[in-house]
């Protein structure tokens, strides 16, 4: 369970969230909707300990990742979450299998060649191993930050846009990947435009406005 | 810290390096400036070493004859009227000169030996292995030639003898009778020694004169005084001694150190340019790496690690290939073009065999100025990238 108490959120004296209390069950699928500038991915950030908060907590069950050394929130990171963002923010130069190895070094539990192509497999990319990213489509690369994500089998997925640069059909493929993960447990936060996402079945809905939870449904 | 992870991020910080352009360019342009620094040093050391060899047998003073500023074949009888000078050791006339081998364009130097005086028995003795004086006593028609000799005879077919232009114009045939061995090569590479009749014939120098006069003394610390002493008796005379030769070789190493320093200014300066572009803040792709590493857990420890290895490997290697490089360039390739600035010897064209010799110091001082600075230039900015919110690196 993750709980999210009083978070604030100050760049430059710009309040970009402001008090933000929150309760995230296991295996909830959470769809963040808002206009830009409403707080959403900065929100994402700090709930994945990619951002500190100014003010506040974010506790994984009894562990406040807010204040956490830097290296224990890696740790957390490298095995409790997986993060697709927005312009899949992929190394282009290497390969497919490349780009997916950054997590596996680092990560305390074995992690064989085998299971990461079985997990290419499952995203239908293992025939494109060996092809450097940049020659992928749109599609392709989001399944390869997909699989990069979710290739320590992390907990909770938190994906930023992730149909923010697809055409209509990769669109479903990606929302069909998302309700397959969601159903094999995990829990998932994403924050979107698309409002695709909200029809999907027992997806908690959260609208942000100007850095505030406007409505919860 | 665990092995194999660390080896794990040593290999991906070289997959990184290797997928990256810029990696060549810099590890290309490191490459060169090593190598560049490395041939001068290895070519300073080498002819250092060289001239350290041949310091220890140069004689005290060379007595020459000067006329008009010319140098001029010394009388023999000038011996008498030196050879009661106190503290004079030994006095040896020598018989020698330059003889222009038209076919090849190429000057060899001509030496006339006596093989039964004492200093040229010892001689051949240390420079030729088994050699049995007592032939070359019995004939005057053979020669002992010097390693770049033999092989500019060997490529235009002189092998077992050749032929020699008088200042008459008839010839005469020598036979090859054996080489000099390789070592000390700056003075023995042009050489043929021959006997003196011979060399008296070659050089039109009659047999009551000779080419230079060498004195060595009992005490060095009297070779000055002896010097004068000479130079008072003989009047048309000049005294060379060791010490003079040894400061127009120090002359000479003067203007090469300004070369050698003017390489390493360059060095420098490029060093310079690359750690301030790199301080200035990474490219664009390294800052996505490190953020892309640092969203999926890796500590800004792991991410510092990954970047020393990555800058590490790559100055290593051009440093290794660099030196490895000028190695071959030196010892194997005997330095064309670089070897004409610091050698000296342009003039004479036949080879000089560089004696290996490696200056560790300025090796070590070539690794300092490159391989600290651009390891530091990488991972300072690392490190102002690595510390900041992830989030923000993407941004």
């Amino acid at each position: 369970m993750i709980e999210i108490r009083h978070l604030t959120k100050i760049y430059d004296d710009k309040i970009v969230l402001q008090n933000i209390n929150l309760d995230i069950n296991n295996g909830d699928f959470v769809v963040i909707m808002g206009p830009s500038g409403s707080g959403k991915s900065t929100f994402l950030s700090i709930i994945s300990g990619l951002s500190r908060p100014t003010e506040g907590s974010v506790c994984y069950d009894d562990i406040n990742i807010s204040k956490l050394p830097e290296s224990d929130v890696g740790k957390f990171r490298n095995s409790k979450i997986g993060f697709v963002f927005q312009k899949f923010n992929l190394m282009e130069n290497l390969t497919v299998y490349e780009n997916i190895l950054p997590p596996v070094i680092i990560a305390e539990k074995k992690i064989t060649k085998k299971d990461i192509f079985e997990l290419l497999k499952r995203f239908e990319i293992d025939n494109l191993s060996d092809v450097k990213v940049k020659r992928l489509s749109g599609g392709e690369q989001q399944r390869v930050a997909l699989a990069r994500a979710l290739v320590n089998d992390p907990e909770l997925l938190i994906a930023d846009e992730p149909t923010a640069n697809l055409d209509y059909r990769l669109k479903n493929e990606v929302i069909d990947t998302f309700k397959k993960i969601h159903y094999q447990g995990k829990t998932i936060i994403v924050a979107t435009h698309d409002r695709v996402f909200t029809e999907i079945e027992g997806a908690r809905i959260i609208n942000m406005i100007n850095g505030k939870i406007a409505e919860m449904v | 810290m665990k092995i194999g992870k660390e080896f794990n991020i040593f290999l991906f910080s070289i997959k990184l390096l290797l997928k990256r352009k810029s990696s060549y360019y810099i590890f290309l342009i490191l490459m060169v400036l090593v190598f560049f620094i490395a041939s001068a040093s290895f070519i300073t050391a080498s002819i250092k070493k060289e001239l350290i060899l041949t310091h220890e047998e140069l004689p005290d003073i060379v007595i020459q004859r000067v006329i008009g500023g010319r140098q001029q074949y010394i009388p023999m009888d000038y011996i008498d009227k030196i050879v009661s000078i106190p503290g004079i050791k030994s006095i040896l006339p020598r018989v020698w000169g330059y003889y222009y081998f038209d076919y090849s364009g190429v000057n060899f130097s001509i030496v006339g030996i006596d093989p039964l005086e004492p200093f040229y028995k010892k001689s051949l003795e240390e420079n030729i292995k088994h050699i049995k004086t007592d032939d070359l006593i019995k004939r005057d028609d053979w020669m002992i030639l010097g390693n770049g000799v033999r092989r500019l005879f060997s490529e235009i077919g002189y092998v077992d003898y050749a032929y020699f232009k008088k200042p008459n114009g008839e010839y005469i045939k020598l036979r090859r009778f054996d080489y000099l061995t390789q070592e000390s090569a700056i003075f023995t590479n042009d050489i043929i020694l021959i006997s003196q009749n011979t060399a008296r014939k070659l050089l039109g120098m009659d047999d009551d004169y000779v080419s230079d006069i060498v004195v060595n003394v009992y005490n060095k610390n009297e070779v000055v005084t002896i010097a004068a002493k000479i130079r008072d008796i003989l009047k048309d005379a000049r005294t060379v001694t060791k010490k003079d030769v040894l400061n127009s070789y120090q002359n000479v190493f003067n203007y090469k150190l300004g070369f050698f320093i003017t390489l390493f200014g360059v060095l420098i300066f490029t060093m310079m340019v690359i750690v301030i572009d790199k301080l200035g803040g990474l490219s664009e792709t390294e800052k996505l790496e490190i953020g892309v590493l640092k969203a999926t857990g890796w500590t800004t420890s792991d991410v510092l690690r990954l970047k020393f290895y990555e800058s590490s490997f790559l100055v290593l290697q051009a440093f290794i290939i660099g030196v490895l490089l000028a190695v071959i360039y030196v010892y194997i390739l005997k330095a064309p073009i670089m070897m004409n600035i610091f050698s000296g010897y342009a003039s004479l064209k036949t080879e000089y065999q560089l004696i290996f010799a490696v200056d560790f110091k300025t090796l070590f001082l070539i690794f300092i100025a490159i391989v600290p600075f651009y390891i530091a230039a990488i991972i300072i900015p690392t490190y102002r990238i690595a510390t900041l919110d992830t989030y923000e690196v993407f941004k």
